[in-house]
């Protein structure tokens, strides 16, 4: 069932608008500090509605391969939780499996930057 | 205070005009108590004390109303830190040794019924960090601060271990255990943390060979008052304990505390200026890799210690849109992990 306009994005940006413009001249500082994480949260949501299915797409794929004994159609919780127990056990202490580790949690940290704070470097 | 009910205020003015009284062995009026901002295990008030024929003074009051009798504070992150009576002792030696601190004055007793603390003279500055980086006032402050941090932290790291009671020695190896110990309490996997720890506790050095020197543990912006010629004073000793006195450069150089600052120390110098400057005051070079080790270790421990802070909000115990907020930044955290462990490589 497609929902009416709208998109979930945009009301998010009708609320952000409204906190920036009509609520933040109102209210005293220490209110308007929280007004701008207000504004950042929403931000978040707003990138996360739209990037968050295709990332953990990817995100799927490259830790089955990173991982290719572990059984297919595993979701991403039970991947995540294999892999932190190989991290533990040291299966990726050596030189190569270091690497190959390191450029995927590059590319899955890039992934979560760009929804949490696409700005931070 | 607003808000605040009036016996509150009763109760800390009766409080302090005992403790101050007792110090000063007069007749202490106490008016104007204000709350400052505060941290999460101790309160700290700002208020006028004044007595006949004198000036009035501005002092502070920092205190933890709900310690036990001990005096030890209740706070988890607290617990290696010397307790308050350990804290009012360890900023008389860090002045004795040449630290800037505010001059603390008395401490608390249970009969002053306000609580476990003690009091200290105001000092004026700066210490929000935002401010202290951007503002055209700091300038000079900004271009000298590296190298009066390298300075301090040389003259910290020189205080004598048995300077005050309660301080303990924390091996790194304890250090790390905590934060793997609070990893395990967070639900998520989370495998930049996991690998971040792995690779710290892969390379923790031997408990025998561990150095054991006095260690603030908590020197970052927002303990540091800052003016126009630089650091005024450093404040927060509550976690100061025995250990390795790397973990304090470390601490200054985390991403975390640049607060968007362009500079790896504190958003404001540079580490050579720091090191340099340290070196000179201890009169032995900087151990780059050492000091790299607890940088990395400063990553974790901030992300780690964000999960915690979200987690409060999680659980209901408190609910905090900061709190809610902070989870999210974790990610800046691995970010900054990655980086180090891959330089390193």
């Amino acid at each position: 069932m497609a929902l009416n306009r709208p998109t979930g994005s945009e009301l998010l940006e009708a609320l952000r608008e409204f906190l920036d413009t009509t609520v933040a001249p109102q209210v005293d500082a220490a209110t308007r500090f929280n007004l701008r994480i207000a504004a950042n949260v929403i931000g978040i949501v707003q990138r996360e509605l739209e990037q968050k299915s295709s990332a953990d797409a990817s995100e799927r794929t490259a830790l089955q391969q990173l991982m290719p004994d572990v059984a297919t159609g595993a979701d991403l919780e039970t991947l995540n939780r294999g892999l932190v127990t190989r991290i533990r056990d040291g299966q990726f202490d050596d030189a190569a499996a270091l690497a190959k580790l390191l450029r995927h949690l590059r590319t899955t940290t890039a992934a979560k930057l760009a929804i949490d704070n696409p700005r931070y470097e | 205070m607003a808000g605040q009910p009036d016996d509150r205020t009763a109760k800390l003015e009766g409080g302090l005009r005992n403790a101050l009284g007792r110090l000063w062995q007069r007749d202490v009026a106490v008016r104007d108590i204000r709350r400052l901002t505060g941290g999460a295990s101790s309160q700290t008030f700002a208020f006028t004390a004044h007595m006949n024929g004198q000036e009035e003074q501005v002092l502070i009051l920092r205190r933890d109303p709900f310690a036990d009798a001990a005096g030890t504070p209740q706070q988890a992150e607290t617990r290696y830190g010397p307790g308050w009576r350990g804290e009012f002792e360890v900023l008389k030696a860090a002045a004795a040794a040449g630290v800037p601190v505010p001059e603390v004055l008395v401490p608390l007793r249970p009969e002053d019924g306000i609580g476990q603390g003690f009091v200290m003279r105001f000092v004026a500055g700066e210490t929000v960090a935002r401010r202290i980086l951007r503002e055209p006032q700091f300038a000079s402050a900004r271009a000298t601060m590296a190298a009066q941090c390298g300075r301090i932290l040389g003259r910290i790291h020189a205080m004598p271990v048995d300077c005050a009671p309660g301080l303990k020695h924390v091996s790194t190896r304890a250090h790390v255990a905590h934060y793997r110990e609070r990893l395990r309490q967070w639900p998520e996997p989370m495998p930049v943390l996991e690998l971040g720890l792995r690779w710290i506790e892969q390379r923790c050095p031997p408990e025998e060979t561990e150095a054991s020197r006095f260690v603030h543990g908590d020197f970052r912006h927002g303990n540091l008052i800052v003016g126009p010629e630089g650091v005024r004073a450093v404040l927060d000793w509550e976690i100061a304990h025995l250990g390795d006195p790397y973990e304090d450069i470390g601490w200054i150089c985390t991403k975390a505390w640049r607060f968007g600052g362009p500079e790896p120390v504190g958003g404001f110098g540079d580490r050579e200026d720091l090191y340099a400057a340290y070196a000179g005051a201890t009169g032995q070079p900087v151990d780059r890799e050492r000091a790299r080790f607890w940088e990395i270790f400063g990553s974790l421990r901030w992300g780690v210690m964000c999960l915690g802070l979200t987690e409060r909000h999680l659980s209901g115990r408190v609910r905090s849109l900061e709190f809610a907020a902070i989870g999210r930044r974790v990610s800046e955290n691995e970010h900054d992990l990655l980086a180090l462990i891959e330089e390193g490589v």
